[in-house]
């Protein structure tokens, strides 16, 4: 970290540019309302005329540089040139006589020195923005891109980070707007993303294994960058046996405690370990990005880490399309494909504002097993398999929940057709209720390594099941979508394989026995079928992700 | 009108009696599912092999890094008693933190055993486990308790922030009940 200080409010997008612009590196913003002292003999540096004047007096800056950079007002320097003026003249009275003060740009210097005030120019060679295509509206600030209606508030947003990604440059509309604009496209132009940090995967909840098996599979293949995981999954433990470092937290759920009050806490640990192992981009896997992220990384310093948003699709008609505002947090998205069409709100919605975040689709992501496939003898003989036709089930709690019964149909049913079955359960669940007495119950994971040693597997349709089921694995395929499930329509994905001939799927109501046996007479016939073998979307991810597609 | 008022006084205490009820029947049944699953696991967990661990710098609680002004600003996070507990008022509870070693220590399961014997089903206290295992995290969330794995952290150093976070009173061992930490408030 750099000598001194940048003391200004954390909102400021002035002093967000600023800490870019300064480079004083994480942990070198105070906030007025919690700084200590300035640490070193570098300058301390002042946001605002304001803001030296609110904190001055409970500061011990007697033998420190003072840089004091001073705003204009909106149409001039009426209020700024007093605050200016008030300041100098305390800084006399308070026995600081290493005190400077700094305009943004050479126009508004120029202003402050016909109204008597010594200053100097931060930006030497105001850049250009004729090509400008972002204006920079301030009270309260916000950014209009020009091809855009609404323009993007700049609530819990760092500009310095929005500004690497707006080539063209800001322009502002006058006075201080100006000046922020110009400091912003500067700053913008200047700084890159922080390169050679580590990844920082987020992973959102404790429950299921898609989004820590979609991150395994990323950081699978960015071999060259340290990956690291802030987990709310209680299968960490899995995370850590692939060989990757891991945070673990417990989430507003688990502990039964308000959001606020557990995002307080979120905030300041996220921020607290960005500062430390500055990511060089942290990656969301999940239906939002959380409001503590975006806090943590608006505090002036945390720009430089890229915000990815892994947003997997096929989301329910019904789901909360507010979570998908969360965009506008982002400095990309990716999104996993879907062999199935997607036709719900993550195709169809527009959220009211965007931020500056590409969209990019890569091809289903599905995680490689990293023992390789095994074959079916070794498969076989791995699990202690006979002889004989084996299937697999694959149907967490959920599934057997949202049909009573189900679990005694299919046992029933491949009895009668004389394939012995093999129940998997989840590494995070207890064994599910309704399984026979005599089920032969085991936790696999990850599952694909033994997929060989099965004759058919029947599996929920959730997105890693799916995908890993349809374009890996070439034996029947019994979907039994789970209908409850909160966001996911596991169902639309379970009716395009049974219309594309790719798999069977339980109706949706009624009888499911004439399903079932369908399914087990394949599984008895030792069917092979055709299916899309697709590369796993997840090596392109890590591109992008790196920074370099 | 009095009637009528001390007829719904007399059915809501009987419904509240049929909720207790229900509450301590379904604590008895997470219990004995803990028990049962606690038994298989730690025989597996003793037969091996221990998972290979990465090596990590990372902070185990990063928030440890803020300063005590800045931690002292934030709000007590609640601790949940665990669905083998029918404890309606929880909230009266101290918390204290139980340091856990690894999933293969001799006696581990025993310890355990003997732990919730005690927070079920009237808990003496809301309990934060601390765990240099990480295979332990998915059992214990699968009953509703909290963990943070510390790996080669002492509980000691971690005290103060786990203080401000759950308002803590102490770190105990598991596997002889010592003390390891007291918050300032207690001694």
């Amino acid at each position: 970290m750099k000598d001194g200080a940048l003391i200004g409010s954390a909102a400021d997008p002035a002093v967000q540019l600023l800490a870019a612009w300064l480079d004083g590196g994480p942990g070198w913003f105070a906030h007025p309302d919690g700084l200590g002292q300035g640490g070193g003999t570098g300058p301390i540096w002042f946001g605002s005329a304001e803001t030296f004047l609110a904190t001055v007096a409970r500061l011990d800056i007697r033998d420190a540089p003072i840089r004091v950079v001073l705003r204009r007002d909106w149409s001039g320097l009426s209020g700024a040139g007093q605050a200016a003026q008030l300041a100098l003249a305390t800084a006399r009275e308070r026995g600081l006589p290493d005190i400077q003060c700094v305009a943004i740009t050479e126009a508004a210097a120029a202003q402050f020195r016909r109204a008597g005030i010594s200053v100097d120019a931060l930006l030497k060679d105001e850049p250009g923005a004729a090509e400008a295509d972002v204006e920079l509206l301030d009270a309260p600030w916000r950014l209009r891109w020009r091809d855009r209606d609404r323009p993007l508030l700049l609530d819990q947003i760092n500009l310095a980070r929005i500004a690497r990604h707006v080539p063209g440059g800001f322009v502002g509309a006058g006075g201080d707007a100006a000046d922020v604009a110009a400091l912003a496209t500067a700053a913008g132009r200047a700084s890159r993303a922080a390169t050679g940090g580590p990844v920082l995967f987020m992973i959102p909840n404790g429950i299921g294994l898609g989004h820590l098996t979609r991150c395994l599979a990323m950081a699978e293949e960015l071999p060259s960058a340290r990956s690291v995981f802030w987990s709310y999954s209680h299968a960490s433990n899995l995370i850590e046996e692939a060989g990757f470092e891991v945070i673990s937290r417990p989430n507003a759920t688990h502990l039964g405690a308000p959001v606020d009050d557990w995002r307080a806490w979120e905030t300041a640990a996220f921020g607290a370990l960005v500062d430390a192992l500055q990511p060089a981009a942290i990656v969301v896997d999940g239906p939002e990005i959380d409001a503590f992220v975006a806090r943590a990384l608006a505090v002036p310093g945390r720009h430089a880490p890229e915000v990815v948003w892994v947003r997997r699709g096929q989301w329910r008609a019904a789901s909360d399309t507010r979570r998908l505002d969360t965009q506008v947090f982002a400095t990309r998205v990716i999104v996993p494909g879907e062999l199935a069409p997607d036709q719900g709100p993550t195709e169809t919605y527009v959220p009211p504002v965007s931020g500056p975040a590409p969209i990019d689709r890569v091809a289903p992501i599905v995680r490689k097993p990293g023992i390789g496939w095994l074959s079916r003898r070794e498969a076989r003989r791995g699990l202690g398999l006979g002889w004989g036709r084996t299937c697999l089930v694959s149907l967490g709690g959920d599934a057997l929940a949202d049909r009573p019964g189900l679990a005694g149909t299919i046992d029933r049913v491949a009895r009668a057709h004389r394939v012995r079955l093999v129940w998997a359960i989840s590494p995070l669940a207890r064994r599910p209720a309704g399984l026979p007495d005599d089920a032969d119950c085991r936790v696999l994971y990850p599952l694909t390594p033994f997929l060989e040693a099965f004759d058919g597997v029947i599996s929920a349709a959730g997105y890693n099941s799916f995908h890993e089921l349809m374009t890996g694995y070439d034996r029947p395929v019994l979907f039994a979508p789970v209908r409850s499930d909160a966001s996911d329509d596991q169902s639309a994905r379970a009716r395009h394989a049974a219309a594309e001939g790719l798999a069977l799927s339980l109706p949706e109501d009624g009888p499911i026995t004439e399903a079932l046996a369908e399914f087990f007479a394949s599984v008895r016939a030792g069917t092979r079928i055709d299916r899309p073998r697709l590369e796993s979307g997840a090596g392109a991810a890590a591109m992008l992700i790196a920074g370099k597609a | 009108m009095a009637d009528r008022t001390a007829d719904l006084v007399e059915e809501l205490r009987r419904s509240m009696l049929r909720a207790d009820t229900l509450a301590r029947r379904l604590a008895r049944h997470e219990y004995a599912a803990l028990r049962g699953e606690l038994a298989d696991l730690t025989a597996r967990w003793a037969r091996g092999p221990s998972p290979q661990r990465p090596p990590s710098d990372l902070p185990v609680l990063p928030e440890a890094r803020l300063a005590a002004e800045n931690l002292a600003n934030l709000p007590v996070l609640p601790v949940p008693v665990g669905w083998i507990a029918a404890e309606g008022r929880a909230e009266r509870l101290s918390v204290m933190a139980v340091a856990v070693p690894e999933a293969d220590t001799p006696g581990l399961g025993e310890r355990l055993a003997d732990l919730f014997e005690q927070l079920h089903p009237e808990p003496f206290s809301r309990v934060v486990f601390l765990l240099r295992d990480r295979r332990l995290g998915p059992f214990l969330a699968r009953y509703g308790l909290v963990y943070h794995y510390i790996g080669e952290e002492d509980p000691v150093a971690l005290g103060p922030v786990l203080a401000a976070r759950y308002g803590l009173s102490e770190i105990r061992n598991l596997m002889d009940g010592a003390a390891l930490w007291r918050s300032s408030a207690e001694m």
